[in-house]
Formats: structure tokens, C-alpha cells, sequence
């Protein structure tokens, strides 16, 4: 410890600052102009400076203060001394007296005015010293004195004087008591005049100026002694700052050993005794920072190859991931048995399971970095089969392979609660795949492994946990993947063979259908002939027989029509002739043609059309849509109404709406009654008749023309069929339409048919020819 | 009310009559009126005077037969009342009224005597008197003077100012004052403003009552109020006895005079005391 001062080779304490600035400027600090022991200089002169004035002023205004009561005590004093002289005088009203009682007042410097006034305001005697001003008596007060006895004087401030004014007082009392006995009898106060006294200014104005000349001199004064003190105090305070400021930038120079020398026994030598202390601490703190920073970067470098291991080990690990995709990387999985890795390195031969593929190349290359890593001299990884219902015990005997030979079988507690198990040879880590226990490593070495080898074995086990559920998930993506490649296959060679066979099915139908017309027509031809008795008359069984093959004929070609147009939508090709139609003409012809429908109902269809509605559409399909509608109608209401309607909405799309008041039809029937051969229920076929398949005509048909045909119905109430028909009907082309729904529909490609041309039919006989009825 | 002590009495208390005492409050007063009930052989009634209860006084006058009335205000306040008054230390008594002493004229020939024992060269004294006291001044006071050879330098005066005024002017030519019991003059400002030229420019001043005399004044002869007391008590006995009130009225009473100096007074005038002690003078 070397004190500042006997260090000769230090500069003194008056060049401490100038070297301190030289250092300073040197390393490219702050320029330090100021001094301190200037700041503090100035600092107490201000403060002297400032309390020099504030008592000067204090000291001038309590002067002031003094002053002014002194001179209203003092006129006071002489108001009330001429007023008890003057009593007698004034009660006399007698002048000289009055001179007399008064001559000592205005001797007085300071007093310029006398007068004495009776008790009738009267002046008696007024001497007067001032020669500018003679103010005469100021009425209010003179009422105010004589009036009061015990009235208070009253100052009345002119220009150069003070106007003062006070009641002269005797008493008065009975004059034969005041004879026989002086202190009986009543006594009371009359006023028997007015004393006024004019006090001059000049003398205390001159008293004030002299008390701010002594302000002056005594703010001189405090200031002189205060810029003494501030020059003894900032020397004094200066120093040891110096000082200190000296021994930090020696300290910060390097030169730790330095201390300072301050003696003093106050608030500065404790801060001396704390620097010393300090710069100890100091010293002792930058070796321990040495030691510390020696050890840390050997630490450093013992963690940098720790973590150069575990990279090297993560991307040994990444490698064989990079290289999906090859057939040779696919894994066996099929031997359901424990899979042991390095199994040469055991000491026992429990296990005996293989990895084969990517797997077993992973394995291997992990036992070999890891061997490397923990500095072990063996290394083993055991793995838990996927398949394995009795993982608990399957672990235990896994690890009770190695567990064996060192004497304690850690359970699977432990395994997934300790991050690495371990005593002075083994050491056991734990493999996890998400919340799983997978297997374990198993590392042998000579002695206890260090918390760094620990560190990587940790790190290393969750790496090899990643690659390994990698490798596995890749394997299985690989098994799927060619899998769903076979079974596409087989559904695409399923899929042609369903759509030939409806294919076939269709023409078939459509073919058919068509040979079965053909004779119908000449049936029903032949039929009529005879019915008409062409071919001679009939009798009235003959004519009932006839009738029923009619009938039956009819509806027999009505379901072969139903069917060839279903067939015509099927095959795909439906032409659509456009143009302009009348709405309501179409449905009054539809009404008209099935008015015999409804010969044997107690009601006729009624038109509800109050304008016409005309737009661009295909008329005959939409005539047939209606037509289809209004039979329904027709059929399924015995009694009550039908009626259709032919208007336009808001929107200005307009509309046919058949409405009845029939059988009505169940909500979770309303979605099936389009669908091709579906009546709601057997039963109506068996009573109402029908194929099942005008209701899906005319919806296939409003989807070929735009429209969009809904039901609103309730059993027993009846039904509601709207067909609402585009302002614009698509373009005139000819449509594709899907084949019927059948087995396989959906799965495969759309399918567009040929147009089923009827066969011809053959010619009637010229005498018989007659167009079938509808 | 003398008719009425003509008339013989009808009881006990008619026979030993009805007397009542007036006076203001105050010690000589007191001194008076305490002189006066235990010398009295009948119990007398007193009542003080006060501001407000003059009209109670004269009402308790009227079943009374003798009235003592003590000091000039007690006498002003049963001024009129029917009945047979007694007055003591009074200055200036009303017609009627039966005086105990003979006041203080017979007094001023005493008082100009002891002056020129004291102060035997003192030739020329000073008087100022009013309306009321000027027959006074004329009759008990000039013959004296004539008699003893002492000049008087008097004047009148309308009040207690323009007393005050002819002192100041008069100052100068006297060597004594003398003062009258002008109730109208002699104000305290008066005796005052006396005692002031007592200092001032040594002049004695010759009182009217000793308490004059303990205020300041040089000399004054008077009566005890003990005496007076006595003296009062012995005129309500005769009118009591049947004497009447006019006998009483033509002879007045005779009561001892004192005369009071003031010690340092004399002493600062240097007047010669061995005559005044002569004289049993009381010093104050």
C-alpha cells in the first residue's frame, strides 16, 4: 500500500488534476474544464451572496416596520401628552394657556403643526412650523373627537406630514362632592376639545434611508465574510477530492496498489478510508477474475467439443433420412422380437434380435459415435418392439440384460423420471419417442462418466430417439404408400367393368323398350278398328273386353314412353329447341287435354294465369313437365281442387304452381318421389296406377331447361308443385347428362350415349289407319 | 310639617316621631349620618340617594316628620317637599331649610388670620366668586380683610371657564388665593388650575373644607363631620321636643370649627408653622 504523498514519483495534489486531464485526454474522454474546488468557491459565494441580501432586506423591512410604528407610537405619545396639558386650557377656552400647554409639543423637531380647538370645534390656538401647508381641520374627524370621549386618535397621512387628531378629555363631577370628598359622587368624561398635532414627514423618511444604508453595509459585510469562508471551505473541501480523483485514475491506470492519505476524521476520511478499501477489493477481485476467466475458458472449450460431438452425432443421425426413398433403406419389420444393436458388445447373448435395412446402418453408426462421444469402451442399444403388450416387463428384462452385470435393475420408474442412470462403470439412458418409453442406451467405461459425458449421452439418446421413430415412420409411409398403389389398381379395373355392364344395360333398356312400343301401337290400332266395328259389331262383353286391353295397352305404353324418354336423358343426348312461349296458352292446353282425366272427379283443373307470361324456352318440354304435374294432381286428389297458376315473382322469374288438395305426401317422402321408379308408397301404384317415373322425367327435364321444379307438401292437406323457370334459358345446345345412378356411379368417368333411335313402325292397313290416343 | 309636629302624637311612634335620613352615598356622608342615628334618640330611617330613585324619596317623605338631609344634593333633591328639613354640609341651602352649621362664613376671618400667621407677608389676596356667593363674599369676607389689613383682589365670574381665565390674568398680581363655595365656579377644573398656580407660582391656596386641604390647598378651617352629626342629631331633638322650625331658622347653630394645613405645602411656602400649631391645627 503506497500513500499518495510519499510516492515521489506521483505528482503533487496541485498538479493532480492537470495529470488526471492528461490521462483523460490521452484515452479520448470527456474534456474536464471545471474545477471543483472553483464550483465550490462560487457555490458558497452565492449562497453568502444571497443570504447577504435576503438580511439586508429582512433587515430593512423590519427597520421600516419599526420605524413607522416608533413614529405612530411617538405621535401618540405627543397627541395624548398635548391633550392631558391642554385639558384645563381647553376647558378654559383660553389661549394662553393653550400657548403654554403646548409649547413643549411643538418643540419638538419632528412636530411642524399644533392647534387646539374648544368644545364647539372652535379654534383656540394654532402654531405652525410648516410654511407650504396649512390644511384646515378635517370636519369628519373633528366630529368624530368631539363627539366620543373615548374616541381613538386619528392619523390622516398629507404630503409631508401625518394629520393627527385627538379628543381633549376632563372630567366632570358634582362640585360640592369634589369640596367635601374628592372620591365621591359620579364622575364622567366630557370632551372640552380637540388636540391636533401635524408630524413631519422628513425625519423618518431620513431614518429610513439611513436603515438601507445599514442594509447595505451589513449585506457588504456578509458577503465579504462569506467569500472569505468559501475560499477557506472550497480549499479546504478540494483537497482530499483531489486526491481521491488522483488515486481513481491511478487505479484506473492499472496501478491497483495505490491508496490515499486523508486524516480527517469526518464524512471525506471515511470516503479515503472506503476508496483504500475499495481498491483492495479491487485487486483481490480482478486476480479472482483471472482464475475465473482461465477457468471458464476451459470450460468453454470442453463444452465447444461437447457440442462439436453431439452435432456430429445429430448429423450421423440426419444421414440415412436424407436417403428415403431408396428400395435398400426399407426395413424389415416382421420379426416381432427384441432388436439388439452392437449385440457383439455384450457381454451376454439374451439378445439375439436384428435391425436389417436403414435401421441396422442408423444402429451401428450411433453405437460407434457413441463410443467415441462418452469415451466408453462399449456401448449397446436396445430397443422395445412396437408390437410388445408387456412393454413394463419386456423393459425391465431388456434392461436386466446388462442390469446383470452391475448388480441393480433399474425399473421403468426410474428410466422415464432420471434423465441418464449411472453408477461408477454404466451408464444407463433412457430412449423416449414422445411420451414412450423406446429402449435404452447402455455405456461402459472405466470410470464414473463426467457431467459432460452425461450432457451428451442425454442429448444423444433424443437424437437417436428422433432418428429412429424417422426411420420407423418412414418405413411404414413406404409400406402404405404401395399398398394404396395396389388397391387403386384393383378399383380401377372394378370401376370399367361396372361401367360397360351399365352401359350395356341402358342400350338394352332403350332397345327394348323401343321393339315393345312398336307392337303396342298396332295393338291398340287393331284394337280401336274393332272397337269401332269395323271388323263387325260387338257385343257388349266383347266391347268391356275391349276397353280393358285399351286401357291396359295405353298405360303399357305409357311406361314404355316413360322409359324411352328416361333413356333418352340417360343416353345422354336431349336436343332443346327454344323459343318464344305463352305460359298460360300452354297450360290452358294442358288443362284441356286432361280434362278427361278428371271426368270421373266432382272438379275440373282451374287456370289461375290473370296475365299472360311469355319467355324464351323449350315448350314442349315444359308442357310435359306440366302435364306430368297436373296428372299427379289429377290422380292423387279424389275430391277438393286443383288448380294451377301462372304468374311472375317479384324478382320477374316466372312460374306454374299445381297445387291440390289431395292425399298430400309425408316430409321424409318429399326427397324420394323424384327418384326414377319411386312412388311413396306400393300401395298408390296398386290404387292410383303410374310407373314411378313421371315426377323424375320432369325434374330431369327442368334441370335440362334451368328451372328448378320443388314440392310443398302435408298428408291429407295436399300438395304444391312449382316450376320456376329462368328469365334466360341456357344456350340452345345439346346437353350432357349423367348416366342413371347405379353401382360404381360416381367413381367413374361421365359417360355420354348415343340417342336411342326408335325402330319403325310397321304401316297400318290405309281403311284402319287412325293415330293411337295419348 | 311644622303644624304637624305641633300636633300631639297618637302612639308610640307618634309620640317619638318620624325622622329620616337623605344622603349620598360616601364616607363623610356616612361619617354624618352614622354621627347622626347614634346620637339620635329615635330611630331614623335612612335612605341613599340615588340618580334614579328621587321620586321614592320624596314619596317616603311625606309620612316623615323631620328630614336630615346630608351634603348640597340630598338638599337639592328634596327641594320643595312638605316637610321639616335638617340639612348638613351644605353650601348653598335652599330657603326653609334648617342649617346644622352656620356654613363657612364665619370661617374666612379664621382662615384670613391664619394666613397671616403663617405668611405674614402676604398682603394681597386673590377671590374670584359668582352670582350666587357674591352677598357671601361682601359679608363674611371683605369686613375681615378690611379688619385685617389684607387687600383683595376680587372679581366675579359667570362660570368655571371664565374662573379659570381671571386666576390666569389675576395670578400675577396676588400672592394668595382664596377660595369661595360657589357651587356655579368653583369647579374641579377650577381648584385644579388653583392648585396648579399653588405649584407654579407659590401662591397659597386657602381651601373651604379639609379634604381641600388633603387634595392640595394650603389651610382651610371647617367643622368635623362627626360634629355636625352630633349638631343634627340635637336639631332633629328640638324639633322633635316642639320647638319650632322659625325659632330654629333665626338662631343658627353653633358647631366647633378645625383648621387643616397641609404639611409639605407649608413647608414648600415656607410659612411658619408654630402659629398654625397654635392655632391646634390638624396637619395633613
Amino acid at each position: 500500500m503506497k500513500p499518495i504523498s510519499s510516492d515521489n514519483s506521483l505528482p503533487t495534489l496541485d498538479e493532480a488534476p492537470r495529470f488526471a486531464l492528461s490521462r483523460v485526454d490521452s484515452e479520448q474522454a470527456p474534456r474536464f474544464t471545471r474545477r471543483f474546488r472553483t464550483r465550490i468557491f462560487f457555490y458558497i459565494t452565492a449562497l453568502s451572496l444571497a443570504t447577504s441580501l435576503t438580511s439586508a432586506g429582512i433587515f430593512t423591512w423590519r427597520q421600516t416596520i419599526h420605524i413607522d410604528l416608533d413614529r405612530d407610537r411617538r405621535a401618540k405619545t405627543l397627541l395624548t401628552g398635548l391633550a392631558t396639558h391642554a385639558d384645563i386650557a381647553a376647558y378654559a377656552g383660553d389661549q394662553a394657556l393653550c400657548e403654554l400647554a403646548s409649547r413643549t409639543t411643538l418643540d419638538e423637531e419632528d412636530v411642524g403643526m399644533v392647534a387646539i380647538y374648544d368644545r364647539r370645534g372652535k379654534e383656540i390656538l394654532e402654531r405652525s412650523k410648516i410654511n407650504s401647508e396649512h390644511p384646515a381641520p378635517d370636519p369628519q374627524a373633528m366630529r368624530l373627537m368631539l363627539g366620543n370621549p373615548d374616541a381613538a386618535p386619528i392619523k390622516i397621512p398629507r404630503a409631508t406630514f401625518h394629520d393627527l387628531y385627538a379628543p381633549i378629555v376632563t372630567f366632570v363631577r358634582d362640585p360640592a362632592d369634589a369640596m367635601v370628598e374628592p372620591g365621591i359622587g359620579s364622575l364622567r368624561r366630557e370632551v372640552v376639545g380637540v388636540a391636533r398635532v401635524g408630524l413631519l414627514l422628513e425625519q423618518g423618511q431620513r431614518q429610513v434611508i439611513e436603515v438601507i444604508l445599514w442594509g447595505v453595509y451589513l449585506a457588504m459585510g456578509i458577503l465579504l465574510l462569506g467569500v472569505f469562508a468559501a475560499a477557506l471551505i472550497s480549499r479546504k473541501v478540494s483537497r482530499p477530492v483531489a486526491e481521491l480523483t488522483l488515486g481513481a485514475d491511478l487505479i484506473r491506470a492499472g496501478r491497483l496498489d495505490t491508496r490515499v492519505n486523508i486524516q480527517s476524521k469526518d464524512e471525506i476520511g471515511q470516503l479515503g478510508y472506503a476508496f483504500n478499501r475499495m481498491a483492495a477489493r479491487l485487486a483481490e477481485t480482478m486476480a479472482a477474475l483471472e482464475a475465473l476467466n482461465r477457468d471458464l475458458e476451459a470450460e468453454v472449450a470442453r463444452r465447444t467439443l461437447t457440442i462439436q460431438r453431439a452435432a456430429a452425432f445429430t448429423a450421423l443421425l440426419n444421414a440415412p433420412v436424407r436417403q428415403r426413398g431408396s428400395s435398400a433403406m426399407a426395413p424389415r419389420m416382421d420379426t416381432g422380437e427384441w432388436t439388439v444393436m452392437g449385440g457383439k458388445m455384450l457381454p451376454t447373448a439374451h439378445a439375439s434380435g436384428r435391425a436389417s435395412g436403414a435401421l441396422a446402418q442408423l444402429l451401428d453408426k450411433a453405437l460407434r459415435a457413441l463410443m467415441e462421444g462418452s469415451e466408453s469402451r462399449a456401448a449397446a442399444i436396445l430397443l422395445v418392439d412396437e408390437e410388445s403388450v408387456e412393454f413394463a416387463l419386456e423393459v425391465s428384462w431388456c434392461v436386466g440384460v446388462v442390469a446383470r452385470e452391475i448388480g441393480q435393475i433399474p425399473t421403468e420408474d426410474e428410466l422415464s423420471r432420471e434423465a441418464a442412470w449411472y453408477d461408477s462403470r454404466r451408464l444407463v439412458v433412457p430412449l423416449h419417442m414422445g411420451d414412450e418409453l423406446a429402449g435404452c442406451i447402455l455405456l461402459f467405461r472405466d470410470s464414473l462418466p463426467p457431467t459432460d459425458r452425461v450432457q451428451f449421452a442425454t442429448h444423444a439418446a433424443s437424437q437417436l430417439a428422433i432418428a429412429v421413430s424417422n426411420v420407423l415412420a418412414y418405413a411404414h409411409q413406404i409400406h402404405l404408400a404401395r399398398e394404396l398403389r395396389e388397391r387403386n389398381v384393383a378399383l380401377a379395373k372394378q370401376r370399367d367393368q361396372l361401367e360397360e355392364m351399365n352401359r350395356l344395360k341402358s342400350e338394352f333398356l332403350a332397345n327394348t323398350s323401343h321393339e315393345l312400343r312398336t307392337p303396342l301401337n298396332a295393338i291398340m290400332g287393331y284394337s280401336e278398328l274393332i272397337a269401332d266395328g269395323v271388323y263387325g259389331p260387338l257385343t257388349p262383353e266383347q266391347q268391356d273386353a275391349l276397353t280393358g286391353i285399351e286401357e291396359s295397352t295405353r298405360n303399357l305404353l305409357t311406361l314404355i314412353d316413360n322409359i324411352l324418354d328416361l333413356a333418352k336423358v340417360e343416353s345422354g343426348k336431349i336436343t332443346l329447341h327454344h323459343d318464344e312461349v305463352e305460359l298460360r296458352e300452354l297450360v290452358r292446353g294442358v288443362l284441356t287435354e286432361a280434362a278427361p282425366l278428371a271426368k270421373h272427379r266432382p272438379y275440373q283443373p282451374e287456370l289461375d294465369a290473370p296475365r299472360p307470361v311469355t319467355l324464351r324456352t323449350d315448350g314442349p318440354k315444359v308442357k310435359q313437365i306440366v302435364t306430368n304435374l297436373v296428372s299427379n294432381a289429377i290422380k292423387f286428389t279424389p275430391e277438393g281442387q286443383v288448380q294451377v297458376a301462372v304468374g311472375q315473382d317479384a324478382g320477374g322469374q316466372a312460374f306454374i304452381r299445381v297445387r291440390d288438395t289431395g292425399i298430400g305426401i309425408r316430409p321424409e317422402d318429399q326427397r324420394i318421389i323424384f327418384e326414377e321408379f319411386r312412388q311413396v308408397d306400393g300401395s298408390y301404384t296398386r290404387t292410383y296406377g303410374g310407373t314411378g317415373l313421371g315426377l323424375a322425367i320432369a325434374r330431369r327435364f327442368a334441370e335440362l331447361l334451368g328451372a328448378e321444379l320443388s314440392v310443398e307438401s302435408a298428408l291429407g292437406v295436399g300438395s304444391t308443385f312449382t316450376l320456376r323457370l329462368p328469365k334466360e334459358p341456357p344456350a340452345p345446345t345439346t346437353r350432357e347428362v349423367p348416366i342413371i345412378a347405379g353401382p360404381g356411379a360416381g367413381t367413374g368417368p361421365r359417360q355420354t350415349r348415343r340417342p336411342i333411335t326408335p325402330p319403325p313402325v310397321p304401316p297400318l292397313p290405309p281403311s284402319v289407319r287412325k293415330p293411337p290416343r295419348p | 310639617m311644622a303644624g304637624g309636629l305641633a300636633s300631639a302624637p297618637t302612639g308610640a311612634e307618634e309620640a317619638s316621631g318620624r325622622v329620616l335620613v337623605v344622603r349620598p352615598d360616601g364616607g363623610i356622608y356616612a361619617q354624618i349620618a352614622e354621627e347622626f342615628e347614634a346620637d339620635c334618640r329615635v330611630r331614623a330611617q335612612t335612605k341613599l340617594l340615588k340618580e334614579d330613585n328621587a321620586a321614592d324619596i320624596r314619596r317616603a317623605v311625606r309620612s316623615t316628620d323631620v328630614v336630615l338631609a346630608v351634603g348640597q344634593r340630598a338638599v337639592d333633591a328634596l327641594r320643595g317637599v312638605p316637610a321639616t328639613v335638617v340639612a348638613a354640609l351644605v353650601f348653598s341651602p335652599p330657603p326653609g331649610v334648617i342649617q346644622v352649621d352656620p356654613g363657612p362664613g364665619p370661617s374666612y376671618e379664621l382662615t384670613l388670620e391664619a394666613l397671616q400667621r403663617a405668611l405674614p407677608d402676604v398682603t394681597r389676596v386673590g377671590l374670584v366668586y359668582g352670582r350666587e356667593t357674591e352677598e357671601h363674599v361682601q359679608r363674611f369676607i371683605v369686613p375681615p380683610a378690611r379688619r385685617l389689613k389684607i387687600e383683595l383682589v376680587k372679581e366675579r365670574v359667570s362660570d368655571g371657564p371664565d374662573a379659570v381665565r381671571t386666576l390666569r390674568r389675576m395670578a400675577p398680581y396676588v400672592e394668595a388665593l382664596l377660595l369661595v363655595p360657589d357651587l356655579e365656579v368653583m369647579t374641579p377644573q377650577v381648584f385644579q388650575y388653583a392648585l396648579g398656580l399653588q405649584i407654579q407660582r407659590a401662591l397659597p391656596i386657602l381651601g373651604v373644607t379639609r379634604h381641600q386641604v388633603k387634595s392640595g390647598a394650603f389651610l382651610a378651617y371647617d367643622a368635623d363631620p362627626r360634629a355636625l352629626g352630633r349638631q343634627a342629631a340635637e336639631v332633629v331633638h328640638q324639633l322633635l321636643d316642639g320647638v319650632s322650625k322659625v325659632e330654629l331658622l333665626d338662631s343658627p347653630q353653633a358647631v366647633p370649627v378645625e383648621l387643616t394645613v397641609k404639611g409639605d405645602v407649608a413647608r414648600r411656602l415656607k410659612a411658619n408653622l408654630a402659629p398654625l400649631r397654635n392655632l391646634q391645627a390638624r396637619f395633613e
